[in-house]
């Protein structure tokens, strides 16, 4: 091995025990997991809720007085949350709606003319009985006999029953163009939007600060030079950057593993898929889902940066809030300009969506409501991309003048002598 | 072997260092001494490569530092700091790994070195647990564990109680035998006094003072002499060549002008015989470091 490369493998070496200790420090500290389980510990509880309420929510009990087995047998089918008993006399059903054997009793009776009609008493407190799941059926029934008496073939009913198809559609226009969207629902990919505008935010902000916090501490409380004559500034940046990434994946793999976990549960709950019917998860997939990653990734990357440049700043650990100060405002502003392009897709918005910190929150929103025109998403992803290779090396050198700079009396003026330093440095 | 080369530092208007050279030799120690911003800290912080120097250069083994010799580097920064809710043990462990120790060589090597000194506490104990001297001395050790060939220590006496202090100064007598060049600076002219082989001192980034403590203090003559004799303080005042006679009690400590006075001084409180004390010495490194520090001034 060449000595330039045994050099190399020594820097690795010191970036890996950076990246480590900033892992290994933060996986166990309380703030992190609590980071992590809460949304575990949510989602456990909507779904356990989900299968109490569905597990204690017995079949109603509905009592069927009627002229023939057929009725009763035809409501039966027909819903999979009653459950049919039934009674020969209309005093034996009364008997055991008295006690409490059923939740209701349904007496069907045929006039002369062959309709049938049907009285639905209820018991106060029991399981509720829709109405509409006995309606169904029997108002079927009435229609076979109808048919039957007015001798129409089945063929004939099917005709006069034809209900009339609507296709829905929904369009958007750009610049006068008509631009091609899915057929889905604005409110469903509105929710989508909501849920990844959130979801950065609070990622960006949580490592941001993490890490920001991280930088502001080693330099407020002096260890800084310490690290400092062992490993050089620039592989220290970047191993605390990847130790938090380190952090970030663990949580998102910690989350994979539980929804694959829970899935098996999840999939037999009607409630929450129904929930999750709502939405069209189709606007996530292939492009404009990859799409949604690499913002996220590259969002969290610049803020990370942001905040190990912020960090830096600081002369003692008092200072750590003024440092993630900035951190916030942008994470917000980016929020906000998310919210607001989920209603409309305004000058602003657009402006937004290309304007480095906020256009990682903007843009995914404005690709998931459908505003973005093909060609756009590749140019706000290359152009952030752009930024934060930039904005990285920027940062390095900020961080290399800043970490030895101590200047009590604000970020301002610490900011004055980190320049006097890099000129100096020059 | 270390060796400072001509080196010039300035910060905006402020001249932080100016032409400053020495050499530290393997298995040697070199006291730095100056008053508060007379550039000991930019000096550290450019052999370190903190800071780049506007002029000169700093040698480590013949070559210019690369990112290789910071494993053989150990260096206690003047203002202290470890992460407080770290154990003794992790903390030691990170910063031996990141000098290039194997984390295993750092463990079994903890017990030996907090033996050495003498922290009072476990290898378990979280660091801010521990009082502020103790603290210093988890630093020292996470500074000297990886037996780096070059260590610097920025004010490592401060904050140590006497017993401590000296506990400190046998762990870098020990890094000398083993052949470490050491540069230390210090307030405490005693310490520097026992401890140093060499001696820099630097006034408004300047080196004013260059030598062994003998041969700086050699180089100011023996222009001081601690008498207990019957003479009085006037008869000695009146004598040729004396500059001041200060009144200790049963002592006299008289300031020459020149050395070659004492003989007078000796041969007129000798005159009846036996007396106490006679002793003409050279002027004490805290008395060298006051009139050099003084002189900026004139």
């Amino acid at each position: 091995m060449k000595f330039s490369e045994l050099r190399q493998v020594r820097k690795m070496t010191k970036f890996w025990v950076v990246a480590k200790q900033v892992y290994k420090k933060n996986v166990r500290s309380g703030s992190w997991i609590f980071l992590v389980l809460s949304p575990i510990i949510m989602g456990a509880l909507i779904i356990g809720i989900s299968v109490f309420m569905s597990k204690t929510m017995d079949d109603a009990k509905l009592g069927v007085v009627a002229p023939t087995p057929v009725i009763s047998q035809s409501i039966k089918k027909n819903s999979d949350s009653l459950a049919v008993q039934r009674y020969t006399t209309t005093q034996k059903a009364q008997t055991a709606l008295k006690k409490e054997r059923v939740d209701g009793i349904l007496i069907v009776t045929a006039t002369k003319s062959g309709q049938l009609t049907a009285k639905l008493t209820t018991r106060v407190g029991g399981t509720p009985i829709d109405s509409s799941s006995v309606q169904a059926p029997l108002s079927q029934l009435n229609m076979q006999l109808a048919a039957q008496r007015l001798k129409l073939t089945g063929a004939q009913l099917q005709t006069l029953l034809h209900p009339v198809t609507i296709k829905t559609n929904s369009v958007a226009y750009r610049d006068g163009k008509k631009v091609n969207r899915k057929n889905t629902a604005d409110a469903a990919n509105r929710g989508i939007a909501v849920g990844i505008t959130i979801l950065m935010m609070i990622f960006m902000m949580v490592y941001g600060s993490m890490l920001a916090q991280e930088i502001a501490t080693e330099k407020g409380s002096r260890i800084m030079e310490m690290l400092l004559s062992s490993v050089s500034a620039t592989t220290q940046f970047f191993g605390k950057l990847a130790g938090v990434m380190m952090l970030l994946v663990t949580q998102i793999a910690i989350y994979g593993v539980s929804f694959v976990l829970a899935w098996s549960v999840i999939k037999k709950q009607k409630m929450i898929m129904g929930l999750l019917d709502q939405f069209d998860f189709s606007s996530l997939g292939s492009w404009a889902g990859v799409s949604i990653v690499a913002f996220f990734i590259l969002g969290v990357l610049t803020y990370a940066v942001l905040a190990a440049l912020m960090g830096s700043l600081v002369a003692n650990q008092e200072q750590v809030q003024q440092a993630v100060m900035p951190l916030s405002m942008l994470g917000l502003l980016g929020y906000f300009g998310a919210l607001i392009a989920q209603a409309s897709d305004n000058i602003l918005v657009r402006v937004g969506s290309y304007i480095p910190f906020l256009n990682v929150s903007i843009m995914p929103v404005r690709a998931t409501m459908g505003y973005t025109s093909p060609i756009e998403v590749p140019i706000a992803l290359a152009e952030s991309l752009v930024f934060l290779l930039l904005f990285t090396y920027f940062a390095v050198r900020v961080y290399r003048a800043n970490v030895l700079v101590y200047r009590e009396g604000g970020l301002g003026k610490a900011l004055r002598a980190t320049v006097t330093m890099m000129r100096a440095q020059k | 072997m270390l060796e400072v080369q001509q080196l010039s530092k300035r910060f905006g208007s402020m001249q932080a260092v100016r032409d400053e050279s020495f050499t530290v030799k393997n298995g040697e120690i070199m006291g730095l001494i100056g008053q508060n911003g007379a550039g000991k800290t930019t000096t550290f912080r450019m052999i370190l490569n903190f800071l780049k120097p506007d002029q000169g250069r700093v040698l480590l083994d013949g070559h210019a530092l690369t990112a290789a010799d910071y494993n053989s580097i150990g260096y206690l920064p003047e203002e202290r700091g470890l992460y407080p809710k770290m154990k003794v043990e992790d903390q030691i462990v990170y910063f031996a790994q990141l000098h290039g120790m194997k984390a295993r060589d750092a463990i079994t090597q903890l017990d030996t070195w907090m033996k050495r000194f003498d922290v009072k506490g476990k290898r378990t104990d979280r660091v801010k647990d521990l009082s502020k001297g103790n603290q210093q001395k988890v630093q020292l050790i996470a500074t000297l564990i990886h037996m780096p060939k070059l260590v610097i220590l920025d004010e490592p006496f401060s904050g140590l109680d006497p017993v401590n202090a000296s506990v400190l100064e046998e762990g870098i007598r020990m890094m000398r035998a083993e052949g470490a060049a050491i540069i230390y600076s210090s307030h405490d002219m005693g310490n520097v006094e026992a401890l140093s082989d060499h001696l820099i001192m630097l006034r408004s980034g300047e080196v004013v003072l260059n030598g062994t403590v003998d041969e700086i203090r050699d180089s100011f003559g023996r222009t001081k002499v601690y008498l207990e004799s019957p003479l009085s303080t006037a008869t000695l005042q009146a004598m040729a060549g004396v500059r001041a006679v200060r009144d200790d009690g049963r002592r006299k400590v008289i300031t020459l002008d020149d050395p070659a006075a004492g003989q007078a001084i000796f041969t007129a409180a000798t005159a009846n015989g036996y007396i106490q004390e006679f002793s003409q010495q050279a002027p004490t490194l805290d008395e060298i470091f006051r009139i050099k520090a003084g002189a900026q001034n004139d």
